[in-house]
């Protein structure tokens, strides 16, 4: 099991690299001179192409590559060219904000998509299982950021309740987490939903129950746990895609978050800032990945098994 | 069964939640009497507030509440008044410009603020790019004694007091201890004192007890950051904010409607323009497409009406403002554009229009394509990040571009020069006419006011000729505010000066 983690955490390595590769590739081709950007629309040619050449940027593309690689495992990722602070500064003032909002949001999907897909699928086609099936085909299709609106509309203008924007108190992070957590919740409660379908018609189903098991625990303990893999694999994938930030309830409800870093960086060729935030949220997606990796282990010892045998 | 309950009443909620229609009701404005904070709406962050490395001059005028310069233009009449310089004295060659400043004046952390702090930023002023707009004609300055500065220019400028206004003295001693955390903790010498910076979130200021022209009635201000228009809307609606001048045309429409929000407007400085590249695009095809805009109609599109149209970017009173008659002009007329086109022999015609990407730009690219297809040109739109847009308009490798130009309250001859002179810096036309660089020329160093005048008028003549520029509009500047604020005023270059302000009682 060790081993297999750390197995894991190493080939994290080239994943990183790839991604700061590709990164910088598509940063390095598209227009736009970052000597231009720091000094300003009205300074003398001059002055952009002294600055042009102390900044390397002269260099072809690979040294310039490598120059930053080398940089970067010393953990240096630069200034950002926008703020000429370090990169790292901004990212660590966003991503408590990301985190909270990604927390909140997968606590909400886990309550409301799981009990529901496991109800809809237990009375299957009954009257509830009929309004969780279409409630989620509604969530799935409403889009994130109308909903935000929406509930801005209805909550904060109409009927004043929570703040329509900003992440000063835990109000705040109401409705953002719901809009955020609505499409996700509904494609967790389709997943539970058929996968605990295909569980519960299962023989060692029928034979907990004719051994006497009260439903409950045939529920809970044989069904959900069996159905359980494909349910984690989804929330786990969604939930790391969450805390990458997410640019459109971020700009609805004002919220400082790495999406909006993201876009605004590339929006002013911010190179330092786009590598680093980018870097940042693949390695962080790697290690939920990881986790939810890890978590299979708990649930199904086949897998368990299956990592202890790694060389 | 207790589960089932929950997960229903869930379930109905969420339902309501989306179907919850939009009834009538609304909250009653927060009490303002026991107030002495307000609430400001900002769209965007800062990248710093470091007077002098701003880049924008809407981070310019956000500063001068936490600074203040040697002089200040006065909002209303446009004359320049005294502000940290009590007085000052022009040599007769106008090539030096002695300050007295006044005594007694202390920076937020206490020092007072003397001669060396004001040489020590006229340094940075004319050495840091972004504000060459300003100090390009600066050649040094001394500390004559504590209280007395002395300006020496490259060449006699008459506009010098508008432009040193952008000045903003920063201590030297502070500057140098802080480095660069400076730029995130700014410390000036005016109304407000810098308390927070939470960054994209907002940023407080607190009043200045000590401010030399008086504290100011206002004790907190708050600048939200919220990058959404309609989220910023409904926190105006809400309460939870106080103003907000940079509200979109649809927004401002309604917020008139609103008998919980006051509003107020005037023509904006900001002017807008189609810029033809001149050396790829040749006269007669200029002046074809010129006659086949309809501005009024691109007004309504882009601005809902809102802007005001123009075929000079000056307003009246300026100098350099001519009427209509003066030069020549290109109303819409399909016909004769065709006809001209057809006389250049421009079959076929493609041009690209390239503009730093926005909403407003977007729709403005749409407006010229469809009125240029009906008369057989066709427009490629090229929307591009600013960065890259700064980037081909040095190369020159564009047919069209947007320009414009934030135009100054009392001095012609930065825009100008910066629009249509050969080494100009937002020559979007690249304009290379010896007859304009000329006037240019004379006019910078022109002391005479009625001169410089007919020489801009001179200048405005062959432009519109050749049609160089195709003139679009003004933006409307407006402000949308809590109906119990007192002394609030639409600007037209957005520079909102809060120690003005107050609530009713």
């Amino acid at each position: 099991m060790k081993k297999y983690v750390l197995k894991r955490i190493a080939m994290m390595i080239p994943i990183l690299i790839g991604v700061s590769f590709i990164v910088f590739t598509i940063m390095s081709f598209t227009p736009g001179d970052p000597a231009r950007l720091i000094l300003g629309q009205s300074a003398p040619q001059e002055s952009v192409n002294k600055l042009h050449h102390e900044m390397g940027l002269d260099d072809p593309f690979a040294v310039r590559y490598f120059r930053y690689m080398k940089d970067a495992v010393q953990g240096d990722f630069g200034t950002s060219y926008r703020t000429s602070r370090p990169v790292f500064e901004e990212i660590f003032a966003r991503f408590p904000i990301t985190l909270k909002l990604s927390l909140v949001s997968i606590v909400l999907v886990v309550v409301i998509g799981i009990p529901l897909g496991i109800l809809s699928a237990i009375k299957q086609y009954s009257i509830l299982d009929m309004i969780c099936t279409v409630s989620a085909m509604l969530m799935a299709s409403v889009p994130g950021f109308w909903l935000g609106l929406m509930m801005i509309l209805l909550f904060s203008l109409k009927l004043g309740w929570l703040p329509s924007n900003g992440v000063g108190t835990p109000a705040h992070y109401i409705m953002p987490a719901i809009a955020l957590s609505l499409p996700i919740a509904a494609e967790v409660l389709r997943m539970t939903r058929s996968a605990m379908l295909e569980t519960i018609r299962q023989d060692y189903i029928r034979t907990a129950r004719s051994k006497g098991a009260t439903e409950k625990i045939v529920i809970w303990r044989h069904a959900l746990k069996n159905a359980l893999l494909p349910i984690v694999t989804v929330i786990g994938s969604e939930f790391g895609g969450l805390l990458g930030g997410t640019i459109l309830i971020e700009s609805v409800f004002a919220i400082p978050g790495l999406g909006s870093l993201v876009v605004n960086s590339i929006r002013t060729k911010d190179v330092p800032q786009v590598m680093a935030a980018t870097m940042f949220i693949a390695l962080i997606f790697c290690v939920v990945l990881l986790l939810v990796d890890i978590l299979y282990a708990f649930i199904d010892p086949r897998i368990k098994a299956r990592y202890e045998q790694v060389k | 069964m207790k589960k089932r309950t929950i997960a229903l009443t869930l379930c109905v909620c969420l339902l309501m939640g989306l179907f919850t229609g939009c009834g009538k009701t609304k909250d009653g404005q927060t009490s303002a009497k026991t107030r002495d904070d307000l609430v400001v709406i900002l769209p965007n962050d800062f990248t710093t507030l470091d007077p002098q490395m701003l880049p924008a001059s809407a981070d310019i005028n956000f500063c001068a509440n936490i600074f203040d310069g040697l002089v200040e233009v006065d909002p209303d009449t446009k004359e320049i008044k005294p502000s940290l310089a009590e007085s000052w004295d022009i040599s007769d060659d106008g090539m030096s410009y002695t300050f007295h400043l006044k005594k007694g004046v202390k920076f937020h952390n206490g020092d007072e603020m003397k001669a060396s702090d004001v040489v020590y930023t006229c340094k940075r002023f004319a050495e840091q790019a972004w504000m060459q707009f300003a100090s390009f004609m600066i050649q040094d300055s001394e500390a004559v004694d504590d209280y007395t500065v002395k300006i020496n220019l490259k060449y006699p400028y008459a506009n010098f007091l508008g432009e040193i206004s952008y000045m903003y003295v920063t201590s030297e001693k502070y500057m140098n201890e802080a480095g660069d955390k400076a730029a995130k903790n700014p410390i000036g010498t005016g109304a407000y004192k810098f308390v927070k910076w939470d960054v994209s979130q907002q940023i407080v200021l607190e009043a200045n007890k000590d401010y030399f022209a008086g504290a100011p009635s206002i004790k907190k201000l708050t600048f939200k950051i919220i990058p959404d228009s309609n989220t910023a809307f409904v926190a105006l609606e809400k309460g939870e904010a106080d103003l907000n001048f940079n509200v979109s045309a649809v927004d401002y429409n309604q917020a008139k409607e609103n008998p919980d929000l006051e509003t107020d407007e005037v023509v904006g400085n900001s002017y807008y323009a189609a810029n033809f590249n001149s050396d790829r695009v040749d006269e007669k095809v200029r002046q074809a497409l010129a006659y086949a805009i309809d501005k009024e109609a691109v007004n309504v599109l882009v601005n809902e009406g809102q802007g005001v149209v123009t075929d000079i970017p000056l307003e009246k009173g300026q100098e350099g403002y001519a009427d209509k008659s003066e030069y020549t002009t290109y109303a819409y007329d399909v016909e004769k554009s065709k006809k001209l086109l057809a006389e250049a022999g421009a079959k076929d015609l493609k041009l690209d229009f390239f503009y730093g990407e926005s909403t407003a730009n977007g729709k403005l690219a749409q407006a010229l394509q469809s009125m240029f297809s009906e008369v057989g040109v066709t427009l490629e739109l090229k929307p591009v990040e600013t960065g890259t847009w700064w980037q081909m308009f040095g190369d020159g490798d564009y047919d069209m571009s947007r320009g414009g130009y934030p135009m100054e309250d009392v001095n012609t001859d930065a825009p100008y020069f910066d629009m249509y002179h050969k080494d100009g810096t937002f020559n979007v036309s690249r304009i290379n006419d010896p007859d304009i660089n000329n006037l240019l020329e004379q006019a910078r160093v022109e002391m005479d006011a009625d001169k410089r005048d007919k020489m801009y008028v001179e200048v405005q003549k062959i432009i519109m000729e050749k049609a160089y520029v195709i003139p679009l509009y003004f933006n409307l500047s407006t402000v949308v505010y809590n109906p119990a604020l007192k002394n609030v005023k639409a600007i037209h270059n957005q520079k909102y000066i809060y120690k003005n302000m107050s609530w009713k009682e």
